[in-house]
């Protein structure tokens, strides 16, 4: 009889402090970061794992692609003529727990570095080198992306211009 | 003496329980590493909490989390009025964070898109002053003005902004038109 009574108040000290264990599944594309007492201490992979609810918390981060498309954006050029651009992109998380830290909602920072790298690229270049081809400026805002999202350990998987008119120019007023 | 430990360990068993059960209702707050918590005592604010795991002692306990992370804001083509009147705009991006949690859950019941009006009011304030030549010295010196003059205006709120990129200019050759000033 005392035993059952040890036994039972061993467990409700445990629940107090510890809570209840729970299970907790990863899926194949996803990952975690345990964090104990509020601090991160490993990142853990797809299975199955046991959380004390009260001591431990697992964020978890989704390693899909996240796709960005942009149509129809308008931007002065360095010589006044206006490009109307589109584009499309995607990227991962390759660092969760970086990725975790760098914004309040990680899947908006792709969208956001890539819209800010496109635009900067294209307002710094002239009219006159994008009619030449666009490739260079494709390439200049994709590795300028590509640094800015490791930054926030992420990985750029691709970046394509989709649409690029120019309207206004030296060449066009000749 | 064995009849009064038998009715100790009884007592003390009743009460865990009746702890339990109470404490079944009061729910943990849990505060990751990115937030902090703020303690209020019956409607009081009483201190900020780090990183760690949390229960409400008493029903007169709260605890409010605070997102730290920073969250990025585009504004693009913003339109402002520059210092000789002409209509001119300006592309940029910002993060936008939380500077100190007690304030900033004080003041704002949004704290992003309340802070992104008082950012924009600054911003076109701050350019207003301005005559934009175009130039890649000019874009660094007004991304350090507006971190700064916005900055002073949401320190009071307890946010701030960091990295501010200014994105887009307004091409030189309208500015060679507005050259010519008000007159």
């Amino acid at each position: 009889m005392l035993l059952g009574f040890g036994i039972a108040a061993t467990i409700l000290l445990i629940r107090w402090f510890y809570g209840w264990p729970a299970l907790l599944t990863l899926l194949e594309y996803q990952r975690g970061i345990l964090f104990r007492k509020g601090l991160p201490v490993r990142e853990i992979g797809p299975g199955r794992y046991r959380v004390w609810t009260g001591l431990e918390k697992v964020f978890t981060v989704d390693t899909r692609p996240i796709q960005v498309s942009c149509e129809s954006q308008a931007v002065a050029l360095g010589d006044g003529a206006t490009a109307v651009y589109g584009f499309s992109g995607s990227a991962r998380v390759d660092d969760s727990h970086k990725a975790i830290y760098s914004a309040r909602n990680y899947r908006q920072v792709p969208a956001y570095a890539l819209l800010c790298c496109t635009r900067s690229v294209l307002a710094g270049s002239t009219a006159s080198e994008l009619r030449a081809g666009h490739e260079g400026a494709a390439s200049h805002i994709a590795a300028r992306a590509k640094e800015r999202l490791a930054r926030a350990g992420m990985e750029l998987l691709s970046f394509n211009i989709t649409q690029l008119s120019i309207r206004g120019g030296p060449e066009e007023a000749n | 003496m064995t009849d009064l430990l038998w009715q100790l360990v009884f007592l003390a068993v009743i009460v865990m329980v009746l702890v339990a059960l109470r404490m079944r209702n009061k729910k943990r707050v849990y505060v990751t590493e990115y937030q902090r918590g703020l303690r209020f005592v019956n409607g009081t604010f009483k201190e900020v909490l780090g990183p760690g795991s949390y229960r409400p002692l008493f029903s007169g306990q709260k605890i409010e989390l605070v997102d730290m992370r920073p969250q990025p804001v585009l504004l693009e083509v913003f339109p402002y009025r520059d210092a000789f009147q002409n209509d001119s705009y300006i592309s940029l991006g910002l993060e936008l964070l939380v500077d100190d949690p007690y304030l900033a859950t004080k003041m704002l019941k949004d704290q992003v898109s309340d802070s992104i009006s008082v950012a924009r009011d600054r911003i076109r304030t701050t350019m207003s002053h301005t005559v934009c030549d175009g130039s890649l010295e000019f874009a660094a010196r007004i991304a350090d003005q507006i971190t700064s003059s916005v900055n002073d205006e949401l320190q009071r709120l307890g946010m701030k902004v960091t990295n501010v990129e200014i994105t887009e200019l307004p091409p030189p050759h309208r500015m060679a038109e507005f050259v010519g000033g008000p007159n």
